[in-house]
């Protein structure tokens, strides 16, 4: 009887083959990329990793047909195994897609329960089928490059960071506009570069993107710094030979702080940056008066190039810097959501920058 | 330890986990909807306004006395009407297990089991909650004790929301009208049903009575606390319009967070939740046991709580689709409106009108 009932009980610990999952079963699509073509429909195409670790080839397909969801479908039906996103890392957009409004490609995203929303997303200039396709040469295989490229590039500092949970809550938002890695192909090195942040108004990618430097000060004035902001300049033009002329600094600590003004409504920056040289040949800097005029001679270029991102951004109705977030909470009375970007491109925004050097890496 | 007895302590738990289990992961959706971004002052304002139904709650089962709150229905309104009144109680503490169990059905079946039968979640929550059930209250009181180090683990997952959130999200204060936040109180004291154990379960304290039920006032305060700190995480998460569209935006949060050692920590989450929803149903099916125990003079509760169980497993195969579902959510506030404050505060004064007390 005892036995009865404990065989009885096991039954239901059986309960979960239902909805077992099985690895041999599926095939994990690592990065997918989707383009809309002429005819509006959609394009999707899926990289998986290879299935044996010693084999190089990665499952690249591409199908075509109504929705995001239609064509997910028709990639089931090409492959042995059960297509499966629960381990995205990276969703590429192609140019006339992201030039489109991007919603309704990624809902389908949102809304499976399995889908993995810290993919990151990024853009491409060209179709993100042509991108996927071209042959890149990487010790790691094709479905992971895409992830390792954006992770090692997002801890310099020259792309943003920007997953899918990131992208859904600022479409919904109508006081920040998107904005997400350029991938661009180079033919030379064979290889993709990240070239900096392109530049969205509202939903639409507006052509433009900002280049590394430009993000990297970006990420400054978001206080969205990762491990190392970088920033070299031609400091000098005379020194010989031409490398002298060049010089580096990393920045510890950045603050920026953006405060909304009235009357008459403005912008006003204040950047604090705290650092180091990394690299300058030509002289010891530890002990003379040289330090304050490079840091003089920083702090002019730093607002130099700070006013000439913000003329970009409000040349091109971006604001992702969430200036318009700013301005519905801290002021409702300024805030009105269908002329903000007429507002933001007409704000006028005085710029502060203030750098330290603090020391000059392990010699002087 | 005597049997059937319970200290204020657990009373407080009691009603602490059913409530958390009921509504603790869809809430901030559903007072998002009306209020806005000012949710969390109406769930302020509903906290307080349950505070207040708790406090009408004790003056009732101060007179009350020994006699169970469904005992003294028929002490004050007479045997018929009592029990009638008594078989309303019953269906209503039937309608919200139906309820929690349909819920907590459709929460599994979207976001792990897709396709395990939906009679196969329902038989492996009802089950191991029928066990416990048929026991004694000092057991299930023990139980929801035990089970309370679940709460902080939901809480510490929370926080990672921290570390970078939108406070702007939240300002201006106050920018949705008093309207909103009036309206918003309506799903706020939804979200916190559950509070009306108190009334079923205070009659098992033996001692000290007046001080220890004041601890009931603690559990549902700590609840409020939580669901405060819950709603403000979320919405410093989202943005307005698109937590309206998310309907569990707690297990969400999780979602979207990437640990360095496990990627999916909302599916881990919910194995733990699953244990709370399990808690909230032992607590629902030993109540309404316990009321057709009243209602048919039964010796004990047990044959009642599997009848209900099978009643209950039935009806719910039945609700399937997520209209259904939603349409008996909608009806929440009304019943509990009906039966956790009307009922209770009706009685209350007829009691005085008629100078009843229980034991008398």
């Amino acid at each position: 009887m005892k036995r009865c009932v404990f065989l009885l009980g096991c039954i239901f610990l059986l309960t979960g083959c239902w909805d077992q999952n099985l690895l041999k079963d599926v095939q994990l699509i690592y990065t997918v990329g989707y383009d809309v073509l002429e005819d509006g429909s959609e394009q999707t195409t899926t990289v998986a990793p290879p299935v044996d670790e010693t084999s190089e080839e990665v499952n690249i397909i591409t199908t075509n047909n109504h929705t995001v969801r239609d064509s997910r479908y028709h990639v089931d039906t090409v492959v042995a195994e059960h297509v499966d996103f629960s381990k995205l890392q990276v969703v590429i957009l192609g140019k006339d897609l992201a030039a489109d409004d991007i919603y309704p490609y990624i809902d389908v995203i949102f809304r499976d329960p399995k889908h993995h929303l810290n993919a990151r997303v990024a853009m491409t200039d060209t179709s993100a089928k042509e991108l996927l396709n071209y042959p890149v040469e990487s010790q790691k295989n094709k479905s992971e490059y895409y992830a390792g490229l954006l992770v090692s590039s997002e801890i310099i500092d020259v792309i943003p960071k920007m997953t899918l949970q990131n992208a859904c809550t600022i479409l919904f938002d109508p006081g920040i506009d998107l904005f997400m890695p350029m991938l661009i192909y180079r033919e030379e090195l064979k290889r993709v570069e990240a070239v900096g942040t392109s530049l969205f108004s509202k939903d639409k990618y507006t052509g433009v993107y900002m280049d590394q430097e430009q993000t990297t000060l970006f990420n400054v004035l978001r206080n969205k710094t990762d491990r190392i902001v970088r920033l070299t300049k031609r400091y000098t033009d005379d020194q010989k030979p031409e490398v002298s002329n060049w010089m580096t600094l990393e920045f510890k600590n950045t603050k920026s702080n953006l405060k909304l003004k009235q009357n008459p409504f403005s912008l006003s920056v204040e950047i604090k940056m705290n650092g180091a040289v990394a690299e300058y040949g030509p002289d010891h800097l530890v002990g003379t008066k040289k330090l304050e005029s490079i840091e003089a001679w920083w702090e002019k270029t730093i607002k130099e190039d700070t006013e000439a991102l913000f003329v970009l951004l409000q040349e091109n109705k971006s604001d992702v810097l969430g200036l318009g977030r700013m301005t519905a909470a801290l002021m409702p009375e300024e805030w009105e959501e269908k002329e903000w970007h007429q507002k933001f491109s007409e704000l006028p925004v005085q710029v502060e920058v203030d750098v330290s050097l603090s020391s000059t890496g392990i010699i002087d | 330890m005597q049997k059937n007895k319970i200290t204020g302590w657990q009373l407080c738990f009691l009603t602490l986990q059913t409530q958390l289990g009921i509504s603790a992961l869809s809430m901030p959706t559903d007072i998002a909807a009306e209020a806005g971004q000012d949710a969390w002052i109406s769930m302020i304002l509903g906290g307080l306004t349950v505070q207040g139904i708790i406090i009408i709650y004790i003056w009732l089962i101060m007179r009350c006395k020994t006699v169970s709150y469904f005992d003294f229905l028929s002490m004050v309104y007479g045997k018929f009407l009592g029990k009638m009144l008594l078989l309303f109680t019953i269906l209503y503490l039937i309608f919200m297990l139906l309820m929690v169990i349909s819920s907590f059905q459709q929460l599994i079946t979207d976001w792990i089991n897709i396709f395990t039968p939906t009679w196969m979640i329902l038989l492996l929550l009802l089950i191991p909650s029928l066990y416990l059930a048929i026991d004694n209250i000092t057991l299930i009181a023990r139980f929801s004790m035990l089970i309370s180090f679940f709460i902080p683990v939901l809480l510490i997952v929370i926080l990672f929301v921290y570390a970078a959130p939108q406070f702007l999200y939240l300002l201006p204060v106050g920018s949705e009208g008093y309207k909103a936040i009036i309206k918003g109180v309506v799903p706020a004291v939804a979200a916190l049903s559950g509070f009306e154990m108190i009334l079923f379960f205070s009659h098992y304290i033996k001692e000290n009575k007046r001080s220890e039920l004041k601890k009931g006032l603690i559990g549902s305060g700590i609840v409020t606390f939580i669901y405060i700190y819950l709603i403000i995480s979320v919405q410093v998460f989202f943005y307005i319009d698109e937590l309206k569209i998310v309907p569990y935006p707690v297990l969400y949060i999780m979602k979207a967070l990437s640990l360095m050692i496990i990627d999916r920590v909302d599916i881990l989450f919910l194995t733990f939740w699953i244990i709370i929803s399990t808690a909230v149903c032992i607590n629902y099916l030993f109540v309404t046991g316990t009321g057709v125990q009243s209602l048919l003079n039964l010796k004990t509760h047990k044959y009642a709580v599997v009848a209900i169980t099978f009643i209950v497993f039935v009806i719910s195969i039945f609700i399937e689709s997520k209209v259904e579902i939603n349409m008996i959510q909608n009806q929440l506030f009304s019943m509990l409106l009906v039966f956790a404050v009307l009922i209770p505060t009706l009685t209350l004064m007829v009691s005085f009108l008629r100078k009843k007390v229980g034991d008398s």
